[in-house]
Formats: C-alpha cells, structure tokens, sequence
C-alpha cells in the first residue's frame, strides 16, 4: 500500500470552517386529476446535492465578482423517513429538503510558504439531508408523455394506491447524477403525474413515490418508472 | 547390482516449475479471493476495508496537452464526511491508492450471488496547482465512489485554468446561495 496518508505536509491550512441549513430542491412533483402523490424519502437514502467551489490569489479577500463554480452534485444521505404530504387534482410542486451544509476555506502556499504564492479555495459541501420536507410551487418541467412500455397498473377505483421505488436498495442501480423520474396516466394522450429527481443511490433506504386514485374513473391508471 | 541412471529433469527445475504454477494461479485468482475474503470480512465484522485508486490520466493546461507534472502541486480533501479532512498536499502523483472504510448495510442476493449494499459514499476532491512564473492555474476533480467492490478504479483528468487573480475586497459568505426557505444559522 502506498504511503499515501503519511505524506502530508504544513503547506495547507484551513483558514475557517462553519455550517448552515438550507432548504434546497431535489425533486419535482406533479399530478394529475383523479389521482394523487407523495415522494417519501426512507432514512439512509441518497440524493444528489450540489457541490460548490472557488478559488483566487493574490490577496486574503476574493475578486469581488468571483463566482461560484458547480462541481456537480454529490451524495447526501437522508438521516430520517420523510414524506412530501400528498399533490393532487393537477397540484406541482418543487420538493425542498434541508440540507446541512459546510463551508470551507483553505489557503495553500505553492511549493512553500517562502515562494509567496498563495492560493485560496472555498467550498461549500453538502453534508446531510435532514427534516423537513417543504415545498414550493413547481415549474412543470417534468419528462411529460403516456407510460408506455414497462408499465404498472395503479388501478381505477378511488382509494387504491400503490408505491414505486425510484432509487434503492431493492429496486434500481442508477448511475450518479441521472435523473430518475416516475409518470402516471389514463390511457388517453393527456398526460402526466410524473416525480423528477436527481437522487438515488443503493443505500439502506429508498427515495419512493405514493400514487393513490382518488376519483372511480372506468380506465385504469397506469405508472412506470423512468430515466433521463 | 545398481543401475545409475541420469534423471531426464532435475529436482530443482521440477520444483522451480511448481512454485511458478502456483504463484501463477495464485496471481490470477487473486481477485477472485480477495472479494470473497473482503465479503466474509463484511459479513463477519460487518466493516472492512476498499483499495481506492485514482488515476490522472491527462492533464492539460488550457486545453492543450501539459508536461511539466512536476512543477504541480496537488492537494488532496475528503469529504465524505464534513469537516473535510486534508490527506495530501505535495508533489504531483499520477497514482494515488489508499484505503477506505466499508460499513456493511446487508447483503442483496442476486443471481449467482449477493451485492453488498454498503457506506458511505465516498467522495474526494483533487485539486492541482501550477504556477508558471507569471500567472498561477488550477483545476479541481471530485471523486465520489460507493466502495462495494474490493478494489476500485477511478480516473480523473485535469485541465489548467488560469485562478483569478484579486482586485477589490469582499467578504467570504455563501449564505445567499441556497434557495432558502426558513434558513437557520448554526449553532
């Protein structure tokens, strides 16, 4: 093995670290008349947050425009069961989850402190995914379209429902950062119930969806899962 | 009375020939036994232990191909768990192995099989630094890998920008880049 953990030198120093809640969005919900949906979230499942850095020289204090860069998203893990409460009748809506987030910042000296180049890099890491669930109105924004293909009947008769997992440990192996969805629809070309999320992840959880009819209807309500 | 008769292969060469069999076999099968003892190991214990190794396959500086690796620095973080931890800072390496934790959530039966469901998902931040003699470059790479496999590949390219050089003052802040909604300050 290489000795890769006892090589380390005091050219770096994390000036500063602190922590912060935000709310932030991880999934779209839709639905669609005579039916509704939740999005529940198990303890131990993943989803995908945005991880973001930037960096300057030169001077303690960063370029006053300096912007943050995206460095795409990283696993977060949801530390309790949480559920979106139901949309139903049309209703969308972008799902907010509190996330822990850290803030970092490190200065670096390159090559070593008597060169005199100094770098600064901050980032803000996402940590945790915590309750509560909360939610905003939606951008309809969602992968629209009848199920077709691999699908599942939910069933015709108010009060039936049924769950589907878009990410988990018994169901689907996605890879990181795609975004996983879920669509319901009557057989007719009016669509769509439909979830949107860039989470997943085989963990010990499951981030799930809820479809429930709500209204006798003579076609039998359909779902399958999807991705993008 | 006694027939000396000179043997065709010696000792020696015969037990030169095995010992190359069996550290043959032993090579190629290597893989093999090493998942099945670091899944006995998960089983048991319930944790063990991931060989994680990042490649640096290509390193470009502003798009073109770059050379002078040496004159690097790289600056290695993890942060699988917040705050992060500093592993590296020093020369330029194009191979990094070490080891990661693997905690054991169950194991999934599958066909001719079972998949072990593990954590954390690890993830790592590589950041490189090249000063020119003018102007200083950096480029950053995130790793995240979830380690239920014994031994992990990762490859990772870099590609050299310029970092921005300071002007005016401002104050370090990043509480205005969530979509808030009942913020709360830590404690």
């Amino acid at each position: 093995m290489a000795t890769f953990f006892s090589f380390r030198e005091r050219s770096s120093l994390r000036e500063y670290w602190d922590y912060k809640y935000g709310f932030t969005k991880v999934a779209e919900v839709y639905s669609i008349q005579g039916s509704r949906a939740k999005i529940v979230f198990e303890e131990g499942s993943c989803v995908k947050v945005q991880e973001l850095r930037r960096r300057w020289y030169n001077s303690p204090e960063p370029p006053e425009d300096l912007q943050w860069d995206d460095l795409g998203a990283k696993s977060v893990q949801v530390m309790s069961d949480m559920s979106s409460g139901w949309f139903e009748n049309g209703e969308h809506a972008t799902i907010l989850l509190r996330i822990k987030y850290y803030y970092e910042r490190w200065k670096y000296y390159y090559v070593d402190p008597t060169a005199g180049i100094i770098m600064y890099e901050e980032w803000v890491i996402p940590d945790k995914a915590l309750g509560p669930v909360s939610y905003t109105n939606g951008v309809k924004t969602c992968h629209c379209g009848a199920v077709s293909g691999n699908a599942y009947i939910i069933g015709n008769q108010e009060g039936v429902y049924r769950s589907f997992q878009l990410a988990g440990t018994d169901g689907y192996y996605w890879s990181p950062a795609v975004t996983v969805g879920f669509t319901v629809s009557y057989p007719t070309k009016e669509v769509t119930l439909g979830v949107q999320i860039k989470a997943e992840r085989h963990y010990a959880g499951a981030v799930k969806i809820y479809v429930e009819v709500t209204e006798d209807r003579s076609l039998w309500l359909w779902g399958r899962n999807f991705r993008l | 009375m006694f027939s000396c008769r000179r043997r065709a292969i010696s000792l020696p060469l015969v037990a030169i020939l095995i010992a190359t069999g069996i550290l043959t076999y032993h090579t190629y099968n290597r893989e093999v036994i090493d998942k099945k003892t670091w899944l006995a190991e998960l089983e048991t214990k319930g944790y063990s232990y991931s060989t994680l190794t990042i490649t640096i396959d290509k390193v470009l500086l502003e798009g073109k191909p770059f050379y002078e690796t040496s004159k690097l620095i790289m600056i290695v973080h993890n942060f699988t768990k917040c705050p992060s931890v500093l592993l590296y800072h020093g020369k330029f390496k194009s191979k990094l192995t070490f080891k990661i934790f693997v905690k054991l959530v169950k194991l999934r039966p599958i066909e001719g099989g079972v998949v072990p469901i593990v954590t954390p998902v690890h993830n790592y931040a590589i950041t490189i630094i090249y000063w020119n003699g003018k102007e200083l470059y950096d480029a950053v790479a995130v790793v995240e890998v979830v380690p239920n496999e014994p031994v992990l590949v990762k490859t990772v390219s870099f590609n050299l920008t310029k970092t921005p050089k300071v002007a005016t003052e401002s104050t370090p802040s990043f509480g205005h880049l969530f979509l808030l909604q009942g913020e709360e300050q830590s404690s």
